[in-house]
């Protein structure tokens, strides 16, 4: 197993800067996650690390070792892609096999490294099948099972859940997780989808226009995000954000202003903010109460979907900003009331006007009872 | 229904219209003499094979036959050598002068015959390859590169870039993927343009009268023999040209399928 180090990679083509200046360090048996929109470079980076495509400027470690001229095959990483990269004219024994077949193992190794892969991934009685007969879950199964077998240090994963229906792509995403377990190597992912960031994990690198924005544990870049781009990426719903302005600052709490009456508090860093800045408040769904006895603003419900054990109001704010709300369970209201919106104290996170966030200031009481107000509170 | 019938239509005349001159060809190759000059055209007339009798024996058919095959067979073969390496670089590691290489493999189709002709057949003479296999081989594998290049990047391209990336982590060797991967993939577009290079090479007649004689004369050569001071014998030409195509009216035959698929599969991508 093995760590993975980028010191300072770029990539450019032609009229495009597709990587900048990338610095970063993945842990031995650590499962990082790149994840942004399209076009942020992620899987351009994942390329650059497999050498797949040559990196502009920048050194790429595997295993402490450099290996900018050192070809894909002889990196000791495997990889698995959105389009499973079956090779269709053979088997899947044949494609699992492929690599050791090309590495000269003797082919009673082969057969056994093969057939003990298959058993981990429950595809044993497909070994025989050509990939145009799988379906797209064991196609996915095999491409994993071709990385397995090779007993790589490190294991990429190009988007491989995208081209999975919704259900599959849960029940792979548990798989792929079990798999981390069972095999306990180092493992970068990319993807798009934050939920499959969130879950796999342990930490994310978000990404945008070929920067990294931030590097973290899923929760600490749930709490904590470090700019609006990572505040709206990471989330499902995304977290709501509301223009402000600052009116007034006491000592760790700026009292911003979303309209003529409406007032919040928000614990903060008070450092470097004036009275009349503009301010943008992020507040999670969870943190919004509807019918609050303290409301911090108004607004009119659009849309409710009501998913079981959550339910989630839309409603317009009187600025014309539109807020998610999530209620526990089947509460909720109907679409054209106007309901008063109240602010679970401590948890939203104020953004400065160029975006960046302002340090929360949260005390351990605070925390509990937000916690308990979180998950206690019903309409 | 109608737009069917009448696209059906227009195939029948387009196939009657195109075959009809290889029909003509063997009906009057089976004529003699006299019938196949008179004009309006004789269509009541005792067929014979005697022409063929002819053609095949005393025109010394084998001969040219065996050095058709030999050189159609060392020139494709020269072509696919040197061409498919290239072509597998050109589609997946292009370089930014890949363009410039694939025009300029192009244009030497551009160039006529004649333009060159001179200059080949003293250097030709001086290398001691006139009247010889191998130095028809040369100038036909020549013209059969750009077309491998073109048809075959293209078809190489038509495989995904993720499986030849996942060749690429699995396998360190460019050859073994080349062979194992790549190759096996293309096998209609492979066949397809094989296919067009035996009938083009086939049909080579500028060079093939121009560089060779009477021990390296493939058949284009073999039939414009029967072209004499007294006139041409179209009976006897015709037996003579049935005989150079039918090799590849056959082989066309045979492989019509693999061919239609090979060529519409990279139509269709």
């Amino acid at each position: 197993m093995a760590n993975v180090i980028l010191r300072n990679i770029s990539k450019s083509y032609d009229n495009h800067q597709a990587l900048r200046g990338i610095n970063l360090k993945i842990h031995d048996r650590e499962f990082v996650v790149f994840v942004g929109p399209s076009g942020c470079g992620k899987s351009t980076l994942l390329r650059a690390i497999a050498g797949l495509i040559e990196v502009s400027e920048g050194e790429v470690f595997i295993d402490d070792k450099l290996v900018n001229n050192v070809a894909p095959a002889d990196r000791g990483i495997a990889m698995v892609f959105q389009n499973y990269a079956l090779f269709p004219h053979m088997s899947v024994f044949d494609n699992v096999g492929f690599g050791l077949k090309m590495a000269g193992l003797p082919r009673t190794e082969i057969a056994t490294r093969v057939r003990e892969a298959a058993r981990l991934l429950q595809i044993e009685n497909l070994l025989q099948r050509r990939p145009r007969e799988l379906s797209g879950g064991q196609r996915q199964r095999v491409a994993i099972g071709r990385a397995i077998v090779r007993q790589p240090k490190v294991f990429l994963f190009d988007e491989p859940l995208s081209n999975l229906d919704a259900a599959l792509r849960v029940a792979t995403r548990v798989e792929i997780a079990r798999l981390h377990r069972a095999v306990n190597a180092t493992a970068i992912y990319v993807t798009h989808d934050q939920v499959e960031a969130m879950t796999l994990a342990s930490r994310i690198v978000v990404m945008r226009d070929g920067l990294v924005e931030q590097v973290g544990t899923p929760l600490e870049l749930y709490h904590n995000p470090c700019n609006l781009f990572v505040a709206s990426f990471i989330g499902t719903p995304r977290m709501n954000l509301l223009a402000a302005t600052v009116v007034g600052l006491e000592r760790d709490k700026a009292i911003v202003s979303l309209g003529e009456t409406e007032r919040l508090a928000a614990p903060c860093v008070t450092d470097g903010l004036s009275i009349g800045d503009a301010v943008t408040i992020g507040v999670r769904p969870q943190h919004l109460i509807i019918g609050s006895s303290a409301p911090v603003f108004r607004a009119v419900v659009a849309a409710v979907e009501r998913l079981g054990d959550e339910t989630f109001v839309y409603a317009d704010h009187a600025i014309a900003e539109q807020v998610a709300i999530k209620i526990d369970g089947e509460g909720g209201a109907t679409v054209g009331e106007t309901v008063p919106v109240g602010v679970v104290t401590g948890t939203c996170q104020l953004f400065t006007a160029a975006g960046v966030a302002i340090r929360r200031i949260i005390s351990v009481a605070d925390q509990e009872r937000i916690s308990a107000i979180v998950h206690g509170f019903k309409r | 229904m109608i737009l069917s019938a009448l696209a059906w239509s227009a195939t029948a005349v387009l196939a009657l219209v195109m075959f009809f001159p290889i029909a003509w060809m063997v009906i009057t190759s089976t004529k003699s003499e006299t019938d196949a000059i008179a004009i309006p055209p004789n269509l009541w007339f005792v067929p014979s094979l005697a022409k063929f009798e002819a053609a095949f024996i005393d025109g010394d058919y084998l001969r040219f036959f065996d050095n058709s095959v030999a050189i159609v067979g060392g020139s494709v073969l020269i072509a696919l050598a040197l061409g498919l390496p290239a072509a597998y670089s050109l589609a997946y590691f292009p370089g930014k002068r890949a363009n410039d290489i694939l025009l300029f493999a192009l244009s030497t189709r551009f160039m006529p015959g004649v333009a060159v002709i001179v200059p080949l057949f003293l250097l030709y003479s001086k290398a001691g390859l006139i009247d010889t296999r191998a130095g028809l081989i040369l100038i036909d594998a020549a013209l059969n590169l750009p077309l491998v290049l073109w048809l075959m990047r293209r078809f190489f391209r038509d495989i995904p870039l993720e499986i030849i990336e996942a060749a690429l982590i699995e396998c360190r060797s460019h050859w073994r993927i080349f062979w194992r991967v790549v190759v096996p993939l293309s096998v209609p577009g492979l066949g397809a343009t094989i296919f067009l290079l035996i009938i083009l090479t086939w049909n080579e007649f500028f060079f093939a009268v121009n560089v060779t004689g009477q021990s390296a004369a493939p058949l284009p050569v073999y039939m414009a023999a029967f072209m004499t001071t007294e006139g041409q014998t179209w009976a006897q030409m015709s037996a003579a040209a049935t005989l150079a195509t039918l090799p590849i009216m056959i082989l066309g035959w045979l492989t019509s399928r693999s061919l239609v698929r090979g060529l519409a599969a990279g139509a269709s991508r």
